[in-house]
């Protein structure tokens, strides 16, 4: 069965990137652009992974991770926080929040696939 | 009275000289008097005893004559003649009384001497007997000579002869002797006391003239001093050539010549004193006891506005702003110093006490300076730094944010290229995945210009935070040796990393640790054409030590401090051949010190270099970097 990894990113080039990167390696992909719709998708439809982007418009990655680590239906789901850039204290904060893993753009999609690969296998 | 030391002199060795004079004159006469005494009395006694022997002899030869005489008439007692006989005798000026008497007693007598009578009793008793002597006897009294002289007939005493001889005669030529001989001995002394006066009156001369020409030699070097020493109480300091010489008044002379050297050296004079002040361009105010103003220069009446005079005798708290200096706070302070048009003029004021012999402090001398510029300047400055600061806080903050900015395109660039290469679009041809890595490899040195100038930029804003934790030293090393083995490599230059087991964990920021090294490394890998780079650990209790050896061109000693200022290196052209923004030492020295630790180059030129920094094994807490 296909797992199906949310996206959560509000630039298109870097929606794309991780969509033609996943799909490619056969995951099945969904895409939402805020913290908002990603816990109102989350509402009804189940995801195995998140690719969380940290700034976002409105309630940002880690509030939205934090609200999604303290729902006892989600908070199995792992998260990758996707830092804009590699601030020191990023992966505290992204530790925090409850993230999983995280990755400071611009990052290596080889890398970040080999990262999604270790979370779900 | 004060006599010059001249007189002085002259008058002490008269004195001296008098007096020496005088005792040897007293004790000549002396002893002359003694002398002429001594000879008085000799002569008075020899005169006396040959006087006495003509007397006695006399007398004796009178006696004699008599007794022989009158052997005959006695015999016969016959009193005329004995009568005539005595008269005749005692007719002589100097016979006294002529006594004859018979074995019985007394005969015949005559003279008017007080007392014969009873002197012719004593010689008849001393006559009677069988001690009668057989010859004359004499016998002195005060003023007469007696004698008794035994008459004989036919070998038997048949009475005495006693004559008295008046002694008077005598002692007045002996009186007369004697006071001839006083009145020659006082002419004597006269003449020798007046000769001794004039002796003493001839050395008087003579020391008055050897004094003055004495107390002049010995006065004259004194006087010398003396006028030299009112030519320095008038602040003239020259002295004259050939000062000094032997002898003690010469070590004088040469220590004032000493003095007046030193004098000069540390005196300065009234006029010298005024051009020093008048050439200030501080104004400077001396104040009395009752902060009363004695003295000012000229800068004071330029600044004041005023003239000396009306400024002299006011007190100085009516143009400066001194309230706020206490007693004993000396150091400057920014007052206020006013003009007579109710202007202030911003001044700088220091104070120093002139203190007195008794250490008592007297007056002040308060010295100000206008600093009205220095305050424009001082608030330009200010208004100045402030705009670079600000300046420096905008640029910061654009690098900060244009580095964001533009990596975000730089990831889509990165990402894409990668998602190419990979055939994530379906496969690709060997000319299309070259030119791709191409795409990928410019994007990533972008990207690390990029990182540099962001963590600089961070750096210098202060907002660069170490993020302290846990890290492994071997970690780091490896994971710069995993980085950049590849670069190595591809330009065939051995990279050898050496780590000792068993380093213990290090607190700090591994991550900034990592950065450091890995430009250190990179650097070593990019400058080195051939040989080797080597990574080295070592580590105590304290602190890790890293090198980075590396076989490279070396670095010139000129050059060894430079290399870790921003956006620097050696030569710019390698900067452009080897890429790097000539940030990554820069960079790394900061992170280093950030940690508390040292980074540092030892390097010959031409003989590669050695980078060497140490970190603490646990970082206590964050240092800024300035």
């Amino acid at each position: 069965m296909t797992k199906r990894i949310l996206i959560v990113e509000d630039q298109e080039d870097n929606r794309r990137i991780m969509r033609d990167m996943l799909s490619h390696a056969g995951y099945g992909t969904d895409e939402v652009t805020s913290g908002e719709d990603a816990i109102a998708y989350l509402g009804d439809r189940k995801a195995d992974l998140i690719l969380m982007d940290v700034q976002l418009p409105g309630l940002d990655g880690y509030a939205t991770t934090r609200h999604i680590k303290s729902d006892p239906a989600l908070q199995g789901i792992p998260v990758v926080a996707v830092t804009s850039f590699a601030f020191s204290g990023d992966e505290i904060k992204a530790r925090d929040a409850g993230c999983d893993d995280y990755i400071a753009k611009p990052y290596s999609p080889r890398a970040l696939l080999q990262m999604v690969r270790s979370l779900l296998d | 009275m004060r006599l010059r030391l001249k007189f002085r002199y002259a008058l002490t060795l008269l004195g001296l000289t008098l007096t020496v004079v005088v005792t040897q004159s007293v004790a000549q006469y002396m002893e002359l008097r003694s002398a002429a005494d001594e000879l008085r009395e000799s002569t008075a006694l020899s005169m006396d005893g040959a006087l006495l022997r003509q007397y006695q002899q006399r007398a004796v030869g009178l006696s004699t004559a008599l007794s022989t005489s009158v052997v005959d008439a006695l015999y016969r007692l016959d009193v005329e003649e004995i009568d005539t006989l005595v008269s005749g005798l005692s007719s002589l000026p100097d016979v006294d009384g002529v006594a004859v008497l018979d074995g019985s007693g007394l005969l015949y007598l005559e003279g008017d001497i007080p007392g014969f009578t009873d002197d012719v009793s004593a010689v008849a008793a001393w006559s009677a007997g069988d001690s009668l002597p057989a010859s004359t006897m004499v016998e002195f009294l005060e003023d007469k000579i007696l004698t008794s002289t035994p008459v004989k007939l036919s070998g038997s005493t048949i009475g005495h002869v006693v004559l008295a001889v008046s002694m008077m005669p005598i002692r007045e030529e002996l009186a007369a002797v004697r006071a001839d001989h006083d009145r020659r001995v006082s002419d004597a002394t006269v003449v020798i006391l007046a000769t001794s006066v004039e002796i003493a009156a001839v050395a008087a001369m003579l020391c008055m003239v050897l004094a003055f020409f004495v107390g002049g030699r010995l006065s004259r070097p004194i006087t010398s001093l003396t006028l030299l020493a009112q030519r320095i109480g008038r602040g003239d300091f020259r002295m004259p050539e050939g000062l000094g010489g032997p002898g003690e008044v010469g070590e004088l002379a040469s220590s004032f010549v000493g003095m007046a050297d030193n004098l000069r050296r540390t005196t300065v004079s009234n006029a010298y004193l005024d051009g020093i002040l008048s050439s200030m361009l501080d104004g400077l105010v001396v104040t009395d006891a009752e902060g009363l103003i004695r003295k000012v220069n000229a800068a004071t009446c330029t600044l004041l506005e005023l003239e000396e005079d009306q400024l002299i005798d006011r007190p100085l708290a009516r143009f400066l702003d001194v309230e706020r200096l206490s007693a004993d706070d000396l150091e400057p302070r920014e007052g206020l110093a006013r003009r007579q048009n109710g202007e202030s003029v911003p001044v700088l004021i220091s104070r120093a006490e002139l203190v007195d012999g008794q250490d008592r402090a007297q007056s002040r001398v308060w010295v100000f300076r206008d600093i009205t510029r220095i305050r424009q300047a001082q608030d330009e400055l200010i208004a100045a730094k402030k705009d670079a600061e600000r300046a420096n806080e905008a640029k910061s903050q654009f690098l900060a944010n244009m580095s964001h900015e533009l990596r975000t395109p730089l990831n889509a660039v990165l990402g894409f290229s990668e998602l190419v290469i990979d055939g994530t679009y379906g496969d690709i041809s060997p000319a299309v995945r070259e030119a791709m890595e191409r795409v990928e490899r410019n994007g990533q040195h972008l990207l690390g210009l990029i990182n540099d100038v962001l963590d600089l930029s961070k750096i210098e804003a202060g907002r660069l935070a170490l993020s302290l934790g846990r890290y492994d030293m071997a970690d780091v090393v490896r994971t710069v040796e995993s980085s950049l083995g590849p670069l190595a490599a591809e330009k065939r230059i051995t990279l050898e990393c050496s780590i000792p087991p068993e380093l213990p964990t290090g607190w700090g920021d591994g991550r900034r640790i990592t950065q450091a090294l890995m430009n250190l490394v990179g650097n070593a890998v990019k400058f080195t054409e051939s040989g080797t780079v080597s990574v080295g650990v070592e580590c105590d209790s304290i602190s890790f030590t890293v090198s980075v050896t590396d076989t490279g061109p070396g670095i010139a000693e000129t050059d060894q401090h430079t290399i870790f200022e921003d956006f620097y290196q050696v030569d710019g052209s390698i900067t452009r051949r080897q890429g790097g923004t000539g940030l990554g030492l820069a960079i790394a020295k900061r992170m280093i010190e950030m940690h508390g630790g040292r980074l540092w180059v030892d390097s010959t030129l031409g003989q590669g270099a050695e980078f060497v920094f140490t970190v603490p094994v646990r970082t206590e807490r964050q240092t800024v970097a300035a």
